[in-house]
């Protein structure tokens, strides 16, 4: 209850640093932005409306915040919002439910999305992953975190059926690890420092470790980009100036993410903070258009990373068939911000 | 005559269905009234029902989810059939007992079944017993309260006439109050039994490995709206299958109210 109150308030404060906190003399465009509270890929949306960016721009955001990636995606249907971040298996099952695009990464979540242990029972396990077997695992079923767990258990040569999986929501597994009724869970940051924090839990194996890359994506209803591709190439700029001047500042970019994090209910160490910048890539333009770029007749890098999210999606029986990658994955928009020079140095400025 | 008067909610029956279903297909498959990402037509749930029946949907097979289902619900319905029908003939049979139980009941009584779950996954754990202690607080009221109402409804003169003829207390327990309460508590059952598979979902929240609740979930976060539909059918079919068990029963129970 109080993260929805704190995470109503943030949306309230963020719409009002947007405009700057004043009337604006040229009228702004309207543009519905969704994110999850406190989570490290949103902190760009925090940082750009307090500073004003969107306004610089012509846009004036209207926030709508969610608890996870599924009823976000869910209200895409009803047209709550037309751009926003989010999960890649949230991204990927929106374009497979509503037709959502692709447009960009957010950042590279590989390390953390993670299984961590119990105290007591971290060494072990890391020890003798073979131990493994047996045991039961609590875990968000259907999100990057199981997406991870399972790149770990396959890292380690194990099978889903060697152990036992039972789904819940990110709370109730802190919940349960932290009152001694399971030793595995399946994490996301930052509540894998909360329970490392709080709990003395150890991450035992990363998405990263496994070699599974487990991106964030910036995703846009097909229509909305369709109707608005202009405001949609200028939310991207907005997005990676803000990166731009987060990895620049990054003593100032520390106390505006314990803020951001503080309105969505989390509080975690200044140095599990600066893990977070320290383990999670981001992508500034020329790095959004690396990845993002086909070569003829190939894939892109992005192609790949949520060809197997989405193989692993249909594996669990979400949908029959996997989604074709580039059918939901664009740089079009990227480009966009590349061709226009107004809109590449505003996206570069770091200042 | 009378034969086809007994007949006609019966025809009256299968007309509403035959309707339902030509609307169904009409408005999700001929016309696309109707989007399949807001609801599946008839084809998209044939598909989702032959994946949940043969290939698995949420860890494990149609018939897998139902008889897990079926134990909580069962295991629920007994645990609360046991405390509940007892307690609430005692609370109706005796004022001080009454006294005593209530003030405590009145406060349990109003707290959702769903508030329980943290301290459920504290108390027993991630597995079961978890499960069932949730269905049994949404089953257990209704129990209690229709079996004391059921005590306090029986004829003041059968109360009178057993008191005149000296039956001692089992004897009227077994011969006066029970029959007399019997009605009720079989209503207090069905609605036990109403509430169990209402706070299935709920229950199966707690980390569960199979289960038509679990299913439900998992289809939600899938955003799966033809298995939410195979989901909710197996629950409303398993539940009237029970609730025709019970009845059953409760025609066993009290033969004089046949015919």
């Amino acid at each position: 209850m109080n993260r929805t109150i704190a995470a109503i308030a943030s949306a309230v404060a963020l719409g009002f640093a947007a405009t700057g906190g004043h009337v604006q003399a040229q009228p702004l465009t309207e543009i519905k932005v969704s994110y999850q509270p406190a989570l490290y890929w949103a902190l760009p949306f925090y940082v750009a409306a307090e500073k004003g960016w969107f306004a610089e721009l012509g846009l004036k955001p209207e926030f709508s915040t969610f608890p996870a990636g599924v009823p976000q995606i869910a209200a895409s249907a009803s047209k709550s919002w037309d751009v926003g971040g989010t999960g890649s298996v949230p991204a990927t099952l929106g374009a497979v439910r509503y037709n959502l695009l692709t447009i960009g990464i957010t950042n590279d979540e590989s390390y953390g999305n993670a299984l961590v242990a119990t105290a007591k029972t971290a060494d072990g396990f890391v020890k003798n992953p073979a131990s493994i077997k047996g045991q039961t695992i609590v875990l968000t079923a259907n999100s990057t975190g199981d997406y991870a767990v399972q790149s770990c258990l396959a890292k380690w040569g194990l099978k889903k059926s060697d152990v036992t999986i039972k789904s819940m929501g990110q709370a109730e597994i802190i919940s349960a690890m932290s009152s001694g009724n399971a030793d595995l869970g399946g994490l996301w940051a930052p509540n894998t420092y909360t329970m490392e924090e709080k709990a003395g839990a150890k991450q035992i194996c990363s998405g990263q470790d496994a070699g599974a890359a487990v991106p964030g994506a910036l995703i846009v209803r097909a229509d909305y980009a369709k109707e608005q591709p202009q405001s949609v190439a200028k939310f991207l700029a907005v997005y990676l100036r803000a990166w731009k001047w987060l990895n620049a500042h990054q003593p100032e970019a520390i106390a505006m993410m314990k803020k951001f994090y503080e309105q969505g209910g989390v509080t975690i160490s200044e140095a599990s903070m600066k893990k977070e910048f320290a383990t999670r890539p981001t992508f500034d333009l020329a790095g959004q258009l690396k990845i993002m770029n086909r070569p003829a007749g190939g894939g892109s890098e992005v192609d790949g990373w949520f060809t197997k999210i989405g193989a692993f999606m249909q594996a669990n029986g979400t949908f029959p068939e996997a989604p074709v990658a580039s059918k939901f994955i664009t740089d079009e928009y990227m480009k966009m911000v590349d061709a226009d020079p107004k809109l590449k140095a505003f996206a570069n400025r770091a200042d | 005559m009378a034969r086809s008067h007994e007949r006609r909610p019966v025809w009256v029956g299968v007309v509403t269905f035959v309707a339902l279903a030509t609307a169904w297909y009409a408005l999700t498959t001929l016309t696309h009234t109707i989007g399949s990402g807001r609801f599946p037509s008839p084809a998209e749930t044939w598909d989702a029902l032959r994946q949940i029946t043969l290939t698995g949907y949420a860890d494990a097979r149609l018939a897998e989810h139902v008889l897990h289902s079926v134990k909580l619900v069962l295991l629920g319905f007994a645990a609360a059939a046991i405390v509940g029908v007892p307690l609430g003939l005692a609370m109706g049979a005796s004022r001080a007992f009454e006294a005593f139980v209530n003030p405590a009941f009145l406060l349990i009584r109003p707290i959702p079944p769903l508030a329980w779950i943290p301290l459920a996954i504290v108390w027993l754990g991630l597995g079961d017993a978890a499960k069932v202690l949730i269905i049994w607080f949404a089953a257990f009221v209704p129990a209690l309260i229709n079996s004391y109402s059921g005590v306090r409804a029986i004829e003041p003169y059968l109360i009178e006439a057993s008191r005149m003829l000296g039956v001692q207390r089992t004897m009227y327990a077994r011969e006066v109050m029970i029959p007399g309460a019997l009605p009720m508590i079989f209503t207090g059952l069905r609605l036990s039994l109403q509430a169990c598979w209402t706070t299935l979902v709920a229950g199966e929240l707690i980390g569960a490995i199979a289960g038509l609740g679990h299913v439900l979930y998992q289809a939600s976060l899938d955003i799966f709206p033809a298995m939410i539909v195979v989901g909710m059918a197996a629950v409303a079919i398993t539940g009237a299958v029970m609730t025709m068990a019970l009845g059953w029963v409760e025609r066993r129970a009290m033969p004089w109210r046949r015919g």
